[in-house]
Formats: structure tokens, sequence, C-alpha cells
């Protein structure tokens, strides 16, 4: 029996910032090419998939300037250009939630509504960017003001191609003097007895996200681990991790 | 006479051996056939003749995390295999099943959480390669 899930059960991030306090809905649409080839003597049209690319459709209220704040980190890049990694993740109620990341993303619109006799609105759209985009699945988001590892996840399957991860570092209570020291583990078993396997390492040393690459086998289970917060009484994050093979 | 036969209870949608079923509150199974214009000089009217027979199937409903492990690797990741599809649409006694073998993928996938006071939705089209088997 399915369990229907609730649209506001997602989050949206921007680098380094959570902007999902001030988003009303995400879309993530992903469009594959279509190529169309007929023959002589066929009985319909044959078709083959070429390449894919994902569109996120992004849409909030306007809070005004400021870091942070949906207007700001849509405004910023649509002067700047710079690549983005935005990542929408989905089914937050679920122990690991779907993330689509698109990790060279940029602004490619962004519109401020000023209805009169309603609130002000704010949409954007993020394009996929230079590089692929990614499916993969949350492995922690939440607060870490301490060393040590996090719940692990089921990443549904074991990989054997390697992956890709992302730390966002969406918030910092203190201040960092340093890097901060988070290993992702794999384990082929829940147990992280003893024979997981460190697959990454993410430094963040300011408010911002990070990619790792992941190499080889990858186990089924994963887990954060902190080594250092960097000298910061707090941190908030999200970590993403996709599978090749598994996730995408 | 017996009545139209309702969709509910009376559809399956099985995508790469996976019944996708339950996470759907829409589907169409559409071939359009396109026409050749064969008027000439000598013709009372327009005149026409059948083309290729091209094949779609949109689907959509309520997004689950199940659902998504099985569409959204492969909109990412565009399989180099094609996938199966079979749909069977009727009751027990009035039923049609078509079937492609390997040669489906996805086409278009987009999930939406675009009210937070309503479920999340997806909508996609399967595009399948060829004329279905018809059983």
């Amino acid at each position: 029996m399915p369990t229907p899930v609730r649209s506001k059960n997602s989050r949206v991030l921007v680098d380094g910032y959570e902007v999902t306090g001030q988003t009303s809905g995400i879309i993530v649409d992903g469009q594959v090419g279509v190529l169309e080839w007929m023959v002589l003597q066929a009985t319909a049209v044959e078709k083959e998939p070429n390449f894919a690319t994902v569109v996120m459709t992004h849409n909030g209220y306007f809070f005004g300037p400021g870091a942070g704040n949906l207007f700001e980190e849509l405004a910023d890049r649509i002067d700047s250009n710079a690549e983005t990694v935005v990542s929408a993740i989905l089914g937050t109620q679920y122990p690991a939630p779907i993330a689509y990341v698109i990790p060279t993303s940029f602004a490619q619109q962004m519109r401020v509504d000023a209805p009169l006799a309603n609130l002000m609105t704010v949409n954007g759209t993020w394009p996929t960017g230079t590089e692929r985009a990614y499916r993969g699945y949350v492995a922690y988001y939440g607060s870490i003001s301490a060393t040590g590892a996090k719940t692990a996840i089921d990443l549904g399957a074991a990989g054997t191609a390697g992956g890709k991860a992302w730390l966002h570092l969406i918030g910092v209570t203190g201040t960092l003097s340093g890097a901060i020291d988070v290993d992702i583990e794999s384990d082929t078993t829940n147990s992280f007895s003893g024979a997981e396997t460190v697959e990454a390492t993410f430094t963040n040393a300011a408010r911002g996200v990070q990619a790792q690459a992941l190499s080889g086998s990858i186990g089924r289970y994963a887990r954060i681990k902190t080594n250092s917060l960097g000298g910061a009484t707090a941190l908030q994050v999200a970590v993403i991790v996709a599978v090749s093979g598994v996730h995408y | 006479m017996p009545a139209p036969i309702k969709a509910i209870k009376n559809v399956t949608v099985e995508y790469d051996g996976e019944d996708i079923t339950e996470y759907l509150n829409q589907q169409s199974v559409e071939a359009i056939v396109n026409e050749i214009d064969v008027t000439n000089l000598t013709s009372d009217g327009g005149e026409k003749i059948a083309g290729l027979a091209n094949w779609t199937v949109n689907v959509g409903g309520l997004w689950e995390k199940a659902l998504d492990d099985v569409i959204g690797p492969d909109m990412v990741t565009p399989p180099e295999t094609k996938k199966d599809l079979t749909i069977v649409l009727g009751k027990v006694g009035a039923q049609v099943t078509y079937e492609w073998t390997a040669n489906a993928f996805i086409g278009n996938y987009r999930a939406s959480f675009d009210n937070p006071t309503s479920a999340a939705t997806w909508t996609g089209v399967l595009a399948v390669s060829g004329a279905p088997t018809r059983t």
C-alpha cells in the first residue's frame, strides 16, 4: 500500500545555504533526448535514448536581499554567472531521502513578481551545467556538535564503479579556525565493526559545498564520521552520497 | 450490453520488471500514425494513406521513494540496453496486453514538490521503440 509523500517534505540547498524556509516549491525535471529512426519495412518508429539533462524550477517568497535569502542567491548568480551546486532533497521523512544534485548549475532565470494584492514571490531555474546531474541518497542531514559517527543508511545496493559525494556546510555555530574533517564510510553490512572503508574525506574550511569522488567498490551501508569540527562548536550539514550503477 | 471498463483496478504497468501501478493515477498508451498525402491531379478530394506508427506511453501519479528508485536512475543515466515495458488494460475476460521487450526507456520524468499543502506528484513519458506485441 503506497504512502503518499507531502510536497513539504523536501529541501533545497544552494551551495552553502539552505533556502528551504523561503521556498514554496521545487520541481525536478529530467529530459532524455529521444532519437527516432525509421527503416524500410518497419512497423513503427524506432527510438534510442540520447543524453539526459535536468532542470530544477524553484519557486519561493521574496524576503529581500541578504546572504542566504532565495532572492540574493539567485540574483548574485544572475550577476556573476557563478557555478553553483544545487541539491533538491525529496522525501525527507525517509531515513535516506532522495537527492538530485546539479553540480555546475547556474541561475538561468529569475523573476520577482509583485502582485498588488498578494505577497512578492521569487522564481528561478537551475539547469544542468558543464557536469552531469546526479541522483543519490542523503547520508546525513542535521547538526554535528561532537566527533564520532552518525547512524548509517542503506544505500539500497553495493556499488562497484565508484560515485560522488557532496557536503553542504550550511551553518556554523562558533568559529571555524581550520578545516573540518568528516569521513564517509561504507560497510558491506550495517555493523561498522572495524571492516568499514573510508570512501572520502570532506575538509570544508568555510560555509559552502565540497564534492568528493568515490572510487571502486562501495559497501551497501554508509555513514558519516566526524573527526574534527574545525574549531567550531557545531556544524549544520547535508551529506549526499551517489553511487554509480545504483543511484545514477 | 456490458458497461465500459473503468480504469481503477483494471490497469497494470510494469517497467523493467517492477510493477509501478500503485504509483500511478494516470496512464495512457498512444499511437499516432503519420499521414502520407497522396492527393493527385485526378483526385476527387484529398487522399491519404497511413504511414508509420509512433507509440508513446504517458504516466503519472503520487511520488514515492520506491518509484524514484525505479525511474530516477534511468532518467539521469539513460541505459545502454533498453528496458521491458508491459501494460495490461481491462479486466479478466476483456483484457489486452501491450509489451515492449527491451524497447522502452524514460523520455521525461518530473518530480513535483511544488505545493506545501499537497502531495508530491510525478509525471513521466515512457519512450517506446517499435511496435508492441499485443495479446
